[in-house]
């Protein structure tokens, strides 16, 4: 018998609900998704897992990427639910490039780190490397850390 | 009632689905369990052996429908435990199987027989019945005279092989270790250190003297013996599976483990010795021992 590793239509409804109640959340920064856009990320949500060859159950990330990110002034109501697939996406990619070494909590907060530093340039976060998100993740100096990053990369 | 009505019927898609149902909840949840909830995702490698291990554990792995709409009927955590208790059972006969292999080695050497009971010694430290039940974390590398069958999986597997290798140990010990050896190195001269199984060239020989009417426990074939034996292997019949069960009485072989295993080798033998009865030498096969 095949076991489908894709996410039922039950968790679909569940991720919905879960992300109309973050809006009330995120109202306050001036971000909300449309019902369109939830259901846009939810697909994404899908095609990235896909994309990195990962499972998972519950409602995913998107509710803590949310809380993680939404204060950041660097996130824009224009772009809100494109920054956000983005993200998603990064998360992903950045628990395979990491081995699973980091929680999603200690993630995120290394990816938030990096972002602010980036000043929300998301191309700036797609160069972090593994290790610089570990160390951050790790409290340690990570400004210090990302100069000497900057430094290996030129030479 | 309905267990009879369905009994060997395929599942119907309902079930399959209700099935699926069942095993993502439990799936879900051991999966939390073994990120200890740091991570809502895991690679899929990993959620594919979660889900083995949970089939293994359940007595699922075979897609067994009666099997199924057995589970069906439980609730899956209850079920899983059930499942769980069975295996600490199993582990515990295994090592008691694997003290008894210990206490029944001949007296022969092999590196590759020690490696591995070396390597299972350490097992039931390294055994993770509750995540990866199916798999086997030792490097199991002496060959038995009949593999266990691949199909069986972590800890069925070993205990499979261990009852093999205690029947195949036990048979040695009823020889002198010395006719044994000698009978090994005609077989392959540096056996102590090559990957080759020592219970098959001896049992071989002993069924060849049964043959011929002559005291197993010698080991001893001679050209005279090989010409005997080719006339009684040129008679219609399973010759060598009669030789097998003649050499169980002779040797009062109880143990019915230790009589499959000569049973089966004997099963195994006629191609082999079928190529040779046509070379017209069957030195190869019934071995004179290197000392002779």
């Amino acid at each position: 018998m095949q076991f489908s590793m894709e996410p039922a239509q039950a968790q679909l409804a569940r991720t919905i609900r879960e992300l109309t109640a973050c809006n009330r959340m995120s109202e306050r920064y001036g971000l909300t998704l449309a019902q369109e856009q939830m259901r846009a990320l939810v697909q994404r949500r899908t095609e990235a897992l896909r994309n990195t060859g990962r499972v998972e159950f519950g409602e995913g990330i998107l509710r803590s990427l949310i809380y993680t990110f939404c204060d950041s002034p660097d996130l824009r109501p224009e772009d809100y639910e494109v920054t956000l697939a983005e993200l998603q996406d990064l998360f992903y990619w950045f628990k395979n490039e990491t081995q699973d070494r980091l929680s999603d909590d200690e993630l995120l907060h290394a990816m938030r780190v990096v972002f602010d530093r980036a000043h929300g340039a998301l191309e700036r976060l797609v160069d972090a490397s593994p290790e610089m998100l570990c160390r951050i993740a790790r409290g340690e100096n990570a400004e210090e850390n990302s100069e000497e990053d900057e430094e290996d990369d030129d030479e | 009632m309905n267990e009879l009505a369905y009994s060997g019927q395929p599942l119907t898609p309902e079930e399959q689905l209700s099935f699926q149902i069942w095993m993502w909840g439990l799936l879900a949840h051991h999966t939390a369990l073994y990120t200890m909830g740091d991570s809502t995702s895991v690679p899929q490698k990993t959620a594919e052996e979660l889900l083995e291990s949970l089939l293994y554990t359940l007595g699922a792995a075979e897609s067994e429908p009666d099997r199924i709409r057995e589970l069906l009927s439980d609730d899956p955590e209850l079920a899983y435990n059930k499942g769980v208790r069975i295996l600490e059972e199993k582990v515990e006969e295994g090592k008691a199987l694997w003290e008894q292999v210990c206490l029944n080695l001949p007296d022969l050497k092999n590196q590759s027989l020690h490696d591995t009971l070396s390597s299972l010694r350490g097992l039931w430290r390294r055994y993770d019945f509750r995540y990866f039940a199916h798999q086997i974390p030792a490097d199991i590398d002496y060959q038995l005279s009949c593999p266990v069958p691949e199909s069986l999986q972590g800890i069925d597997y070993v205990n499979e092989y261990l009852r093999r290798l205690l029947a195949e140990s036990r048979f040695l010990c009823r020889f002198a270790p010395d006719r044994a050896a000698s009978v090994l190195r005609s077989s392959c001269p540096d056996y102590r250190g090559l990957l080759i199984n020592l219970f098959e060239p001896v049992a071989v020989n002993a069924m060849g003297l049964v043959l011929t009417g002559r005291d197993p426990l010698t080991l001893a074939i001679t050209d005279a013996d090989r010409e005997a034996i080719r006339a009684e292997l040129g008679r219609p019949g399973p010759a060598m599976v009669t030789a097998a069960r003649r050499l169980c009485e002779v040797l009062e072989v109880r143990d019915k483990e230790e009589q499959h295993c000569l049973v089966r080798l004997a099963a195994s033998l006629p191609p082999r010795i079928q190529v040779a009865m046509e070379c017209g030498d069957l030195s190869g096969i019934f071995l004179q021992p290197a000392d002779n």
